[in-house]
Protein backbone atom coordinates (compact mmCIF):
# COMPACT_ATOMS: atom_id res chain seq x y z
CA UNK A 1 0.00 0.00 0.00
CA UNK A 2 1.42 3.35 -1.35
CA UNK A 3 -0.29 6.65 -0.69
CA UNK A 4 -0.22 8.47 -3.94
CA UNK A 5 0.12 12.17 -2.94
CA UNK A 6 0.56 13.95 -6.13
CA UNK A 7 -3.25 13.57 -7.25
CA UNK A 8 -4.02 15.03 -3.44
CA UNK A 9 -1.80 17.57 -3.78
CA UNK A 10 -3.46 18.27 -7.39
CA UNK A 11 -7.17 17.93 -5.81
CA UNK A 12 -6.14 20.26 -3.19
CA UNK A 13 -4.85 23.31 -5.58
CA UNK A 14 -7.84 22.54 -7.50
CA UNK A 15 -10.68 22.58 -4.88
CA UNK A 16 -8.42 25.87 -3.29
CA UNK A 17 -9.03 27.40 -7.08
CA UNK A 18 -12.89 26.83 -6.87
CA UNK A 19 -13.57 27.20 -3.19
CA UNK A 20 -11.75 31.02 -3.87
CA UNK A 21 -15.36 31.79 -5.46
CA UNK A 22 -17.38 30.06 -2.71
CA UNK A 23 -18.79 33.24 -0.11
CA UNK A 24 -20.11 30.71 3.22
CA UNK A 25 -22.04 33.55 4.60
CA UNK A 26 -24.53 35.13 3.00
CA UNK A 27 -26.95 37.47 4.62
CA UNK A 28 -30.19 37.34 2.36
CA UNK A 29 -29.73 33.66 2.08
CA UNK A 30 -28.41 31.56 5.09
CA UNK A 31 -25.22 31.36 7.07
CA UNK A 32 -23.46 28.34 6.15
CA UNK A 33 -22.25 27.79 10.18
CA UNK A 34 -18.38 26.18 11.58
CA UNK A 35 -21.87 23.46 12.54
CA UNK A 36 -22.53 23.18 8.92
CA UNK A 37 -19.00 22.92 7.81
CA UNK A 38 -18.15 20.14 10.34
CA UNK A 39 -21.28 17.99 9.09
CA UNK A 40 -20.10 18.66 5.37
CA UNK A 41 -16.52 17.28 6.39
CA UNK A 42 -17.87 14.11 8.46
CA UNK A 43 -20.44 13.11 5.31
CA UNK A 44 -17.55 13.50 2.98
CA UNK A 45 -15.51 11.32 5.00
CA UNK A 46 -18.22 8.54 5.35
CA UNK A 47 -18.49 9.13 1.36
CA UNK A 48 -15.03 8.81 0.11
CA UNK A 49 -15.40 5.49 3.02
CA UNK A 50 -17.87 4.29 0.25
CA UNK A 51 -16.22 5.52 -2.69
CA UNK A 52 -13.48 2.70 -1.88
CA UNK A 53 -10.04 3.17 -2.77
CA UNK A 54 -10.79 5.30 -6.38
CA UNK A 55 -9.50 6.32 -8.90
CA UNK A 56 -6.37 4.08 -7.50
CA UNK A 57 -7.14 1.20 -6.38
CA UNK A 58 -3.78 0.47 -3.97
CA UNK A 59 -3.43 3.16 -1.68
CA UNK A 60 -5.65 3.76 1.20
CA UNK A 61 -8.98 2.74 1.15
CA UNK A 62 -10.67 5.73 1.26
CA UNK A 63 -10.95 8.25 -2.12
CA UNK A 64 -8.63 10.32 -1.61
CA UNK A 65 -8.84 12.88 -3.92
CA UNK A 66 -12.51 13.59 -3.14
CA UNK A 67 -11.64 13.78 0.62
CA UNK A 68 -8.46 16.21 -0.70
CA UNK A 69 -10.82 18.44 -2.82
CA UNK A 70 -13.46 19.00 0.21
CA UNK A 71 -10.65 20.40 1.86
CA UNK A 72 -9.39 22.38 -0.78
CA UNK A 73 -13.22 23.73 -1.65
CA UNK A 74 -13.07 25.11 2.13
CA UNK A 75 -9.41 26.32 2.58
CA UNK A 76 -9.82 27.94 -0.42
CA UNK A 77 -13.18 29.40 0.92
CA UNK A 78 -12.21 30.51 4.06
CA UNK A 79 -9.00 32.01 2.73
CA UNK A 80 -9.90 34.37 0.31
CA UNK A 81 -14.21 33.83 -0.26
CA UNK A 82 -15.28 36.86 1.14
CA UNK A 83 -13.36 38.66 -2.04
CA UNK A 84 -15.98 36.52 -3.73
CA UNK A 85 -18.88 38.76 -2.18
CA UNK A 86 -19.10 41.45 -5.04
CA UNK B 1 -35.82 44.15 15.41
CA UNK B 2 -33.56 44.77 12.77
CA UNK B 3 -30.97 42.69 13.89
CA UNK B 4 -33.54 39.65 13.31
CA UNK B 5 -34.61 40.89 10.48
CA UNK B 6 -30.72 40.65 9.22
CA UNK B 7 -30.43 37.50 10.91
CA UNK B 8 -33.20 35.54 9.31
CA UNK B 9 -32.66 34.21 5.82
CA UNK B 10 -35.10 35.79 3.31
CA UNK B 11 -36.35 32.50 2.21
CA UNK B 12 -39.11 34.49 -0.09
CA UNK B 13 -35.87 36.04 -2.08
CA UNK B 14 -36.22 33.48 -4.86
CA UNK B 15 -38.93 30.70 -5.60
CA UNK B 16 -36.95 27.95 -4.15
CA UNK B 17 -38.39 26.29 -1.49
CA UNK B 18 -36.27 26.47 2.20
CA UNK B 19 -35.12 22.81 1.98
CA UNK B 20 -33.52 23.69 -1.23
CA UNK B 21 -31.69 26.23 0.06
CA UNK B 22 -30.42 24.66 3.07
CA UNK B 23 -29.04 21.46 0.66
CA UNK B 24 -28.17 23.27 -2.20
CA UNK B 25 -24.67 24.44 -1.49
CA UNK B 26 -23.76 21.17 0.51
CA UNK B 27 -25.01 19.34 -2.36
CA UNK B 28 -22.89 21.74 -4.71
CA UNK B 29 -19.78 21.15 -2.94
CA UNK B 30 -20.12 17.66 -3.08
CA UNK B 31 -20.51 17.72 -6.43
CA UNK B 32 -17.84 19.87 -7.10
CA UNK B 33 -15.32 17.85 -5.21
CA UNK B 34 -16.56 14.33 -7.55
CA UNK B 35 -15.64 16.54 -10.71
CA UNK B 36 -12.26 16.90 -9.00
CA UNK B 37 -11.73 13.55 -8.18
CA UNK B 38 -13.38 12.28 -11.70
CA UNK B 39 -10.66 14.63 -13.69
CA UNK B 40 -7.76 13.41 -11.46
CA UNK B 41 -8.85 9.73 -12.30
CA UNK B 42 -9.70 10.57 -15.97
CA UNK B 43 -6.60 8.47 -17.53
CA UNK B 44 -7.66 5.37 -15.44
CA UNK B 45 -11.49 5.20 -14.77
CA UNK B 46 -14.00 6.29 -16.77
CA UNK B 47 -14.46 10.19 -16.93
CA UNK B 48 -12.01 12.42 -17.74
CA UNK B 49 -11.57 16.38 -17.89
CA UNK B 50 -14.86 16.90 -19.91
CA UNK B 51 -17.18 14.91 -17.75
CA UNK B 52 -15.32 16.10 -14.50
CA UNK B 53 -15.55 19.83 -15.52
CA UNK B 54 -19.16 18.96 -16.39
CA UNK B 55 -19.61 17.61 -12.85
CA UNK B 56 -18.23 20.71 -12.05
CA UNK B 57 -20.12 23.13 -13.42
CA UNK B 58 -23.42 21.24 -12.55
CA UNK B 59 -22.42 22.02 -8.99
CA UNK B 60 -22.28 25.86 -9.98
CA UNK B 61 -25.33 25.52 -12.18
CA UNK B 62 -27.58 24.22 -9.51
CA UNK B 63 -26.22 26.80 -7.05
CA UNK B 64 -27.30 29.76 -9.28
CA UNK B 65 -30.42 27.76 -9.91
CA UNK B 66 -31.85 27.85 -6.30
CA UNK B 67 -30.41 30.62 -5.06
CA UNK B 68 -30.75 33.17 -8.00
CA UNK B 69 -27.35 34.95 -9.49
CA UNK B 70 -27.24 37.57 -7.26
CA UNK B 71 -27.70 35.46 -3.93
CA UNK B 72 -25.71 32.55 -5.09
CA UNK B 73 -22.75 31.61 -2.62
CA UNK B 74 -20.58 30.74 -5.76
CA UNK B 75 -19.77 33.71 -7.62
CA UNK B 76 -17.72 33.58 -10.80
CA UNK B 77 -16.33 36.99 -11.76
CA UNK B 78 -15.43 37.74 -15.04
CA UNK B 79 -12.14 37.84 -14.50
CA UNK B 80 -12.11 34.76 -12.93
CA UNK B 81 -13.29 32.69 -15.76
CA UNK B 82 -11.36 34.89 -18.52
CA UNK B 83 -8.44 33.80 -16.23
CA UNK B 84 -9.28 30.09 -16.37
CA UNK B 85 -10.04 29.81 -19.19
CA UNK B 86 -7.34 31.00 -21.01
CA UNK B 87 -5.13 28.87 -18.41
CA UNK B 88 -6.76 25.80 -19.34
CA UNK B 89 -6.48 26.67 -23.00
CA UNK B 90 -2.35 27.63 -23.01
CA UNK B 91 -1.70 24.27 -21.18
CA UNK B 92 -3.55 22.34 -23.52
CA UNK B 93 -1.72 23.91 -26.91
CA UNK B 94 1.31 24.45 -24.63
CA UNK B 95 1.44 20.45 -24.07
CA UNK B 96 0.11 20.29 -27.63
CA UNK B 97 3.32 22.13 -28.80
CA UNK B 98 6.14 20.15 -26.77
CA UNK B 99 4.91 16.81 -28.57
CA UNK B 100 4.87 19.21 -31.64
CA UNK B 101 8.47 19.88 -30.96
CA UNK B 102 10.18 17.32 -29.49
CA UNK B 103 8.49 14.28 -31.81
CA UNK B 104 6.80 16.41 -35.06
CA UNK B 105 3.42 15.87 -33.97
CA UNK B 106 0.92 17.47 -31.84
CA UNK B 107 0.05 16.37 -28.60
CA UNK B 108 2.39 13.43 -28.65
CA UNK B 109 2.12 11.64 -25.98
CA UNK B 110 6.18 12.69 -24.39
CA UNK B 111 5.23 11.46 -20.76
CA UNK B 112 4.55 8.11 -22.68
CA UNK B 113 7.34 8.23 -25.72
CA UNK B 114 5.95 4.72 -26.38
CA UNK B 115 7.87 4.68 -29.68
CA UNK B 116 11.16 5.84 -27.95
CA UNK B 117 11.70 9.31 -29.95
CA UNK B 118 11.42 11.94 -27.38
CA UNK B 119 15.21 13.06 -25.30
CA UNK B 120 14.78 11.14 -21.99
CA UNK B 121 14.93 14.15 -20.16
CA UNK B 122 11.37 15.37 -22.27
CA UNK B 123 10.11 11.81 -20.91
CA UNK B 124 11.07 12.70 -17.50
CA UNK B 125 9.49 16.40 -17.31
CA UNK B 126 6.24 14.86 -18.39
CA UNK B 127 5.94 11.67 -16.84
CA UNK B 128 3.15 10.41 -14.35
CA UNK B 129 4.57 8.61 -11.85
CA UNK B 130 2.20 6.00 -11.27
CA UNK B 131 1.74 2.30 -12.74
CA UNK B 132 -0.18 3.43 -15.37
CA UNK B 133 2.63 5.51 -17.83
CA UNK B 134 -0.25 8.06 -18.72
CA UNK B 135 2.27 10.62 -19.68
CA UNK B 136 0.84 13.89 -20.47
CA UNK B 137 -2.97 12.40 -20.32
CA UNK B 138 -3.58 13.90 -16.72
CA UNK B 139 -2.48 17.23 -17.39
CA UNK B 140 -4.70 17.28 -20.53
CA UNK B 141 -7.28 16.16 -18.70
CA UNK B 142 -6.22 18.69 -15.83
CA UNK B 143 -6.78 21.49 -18.85
CA UNK B 144 -9.75 20.42 -20.06
CA UNK B 145 -11.34 20.09 -16.75
CA UNK B 146 -10.77 23.86 -15.95
CA UNK B 147 -11.50 25.14 -19.20
CA UNK B 148 -15.02 23.12 -19.38
CA UNK B 149 -16.07 24.07 -15.92
CA UNK B 150 -15.91 27.96 -16.69
CA UNK B 151 -17.65 27.46 -20.16
CA UNK B 152 -20.82 25.36 -19.10
CA UNK B 153 -20.93 27.84 -16.60
CA UNK B 154 -20.78 30.94 -17.87
CA UNK B 155 -23.84 29.66 -20.41
CA UNK B 156 -25.52 29.58 -17.70
CA UNK B 157 -24.54 33.26 -16.00
CA UNK B 158 -24.95 34.50 -19.64
CA UNK B 159 -28.77 33.27 -19.53
CA UNK B 160 -29.67 33.94 -16.50
CA UNK B 161 -27.75 37.53 -16.61
CA UNK B 162 -30.03 38.30 -20.13
CA UNK B 163 -33.49 37.18 -17.86
CA UNK B 164 -32.69 39.87 -15.89
CA UNK B 165 -31.76 41.67 -18.81
CA UNK B 166 -35.63 41.00 -20.24
CA UNK B 167 -37.41 41.64 -16.41
CA UNK B 168 -35.81 44.85 -16.40
CA UNK B 169 -37.11 46.29 -20.11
Amino acid sequence: MALVIGPMIAAVLFGFVVGSRIHLKLEHSFEFTLGAIIALVIFAIFMSWNLGQFPFYNDLPIATTFLSAIVGILLGSALLGKNAQE
Amino acid sequence: MAEDSKRTPNWGQTESTPVLKLTALPVSIIMIALGIMTILGGHITPGGGFQGGAMIAGGIIFSILVYGIDGTPIKLSHKFINALESIGALAYVCLGLVGLLFAGSFLYNVGADFYNIVPAYVTAIFHYPDVTNAGIVPYLNLAVGLKVLVGLSTVVIAFSQFKKLGDDE
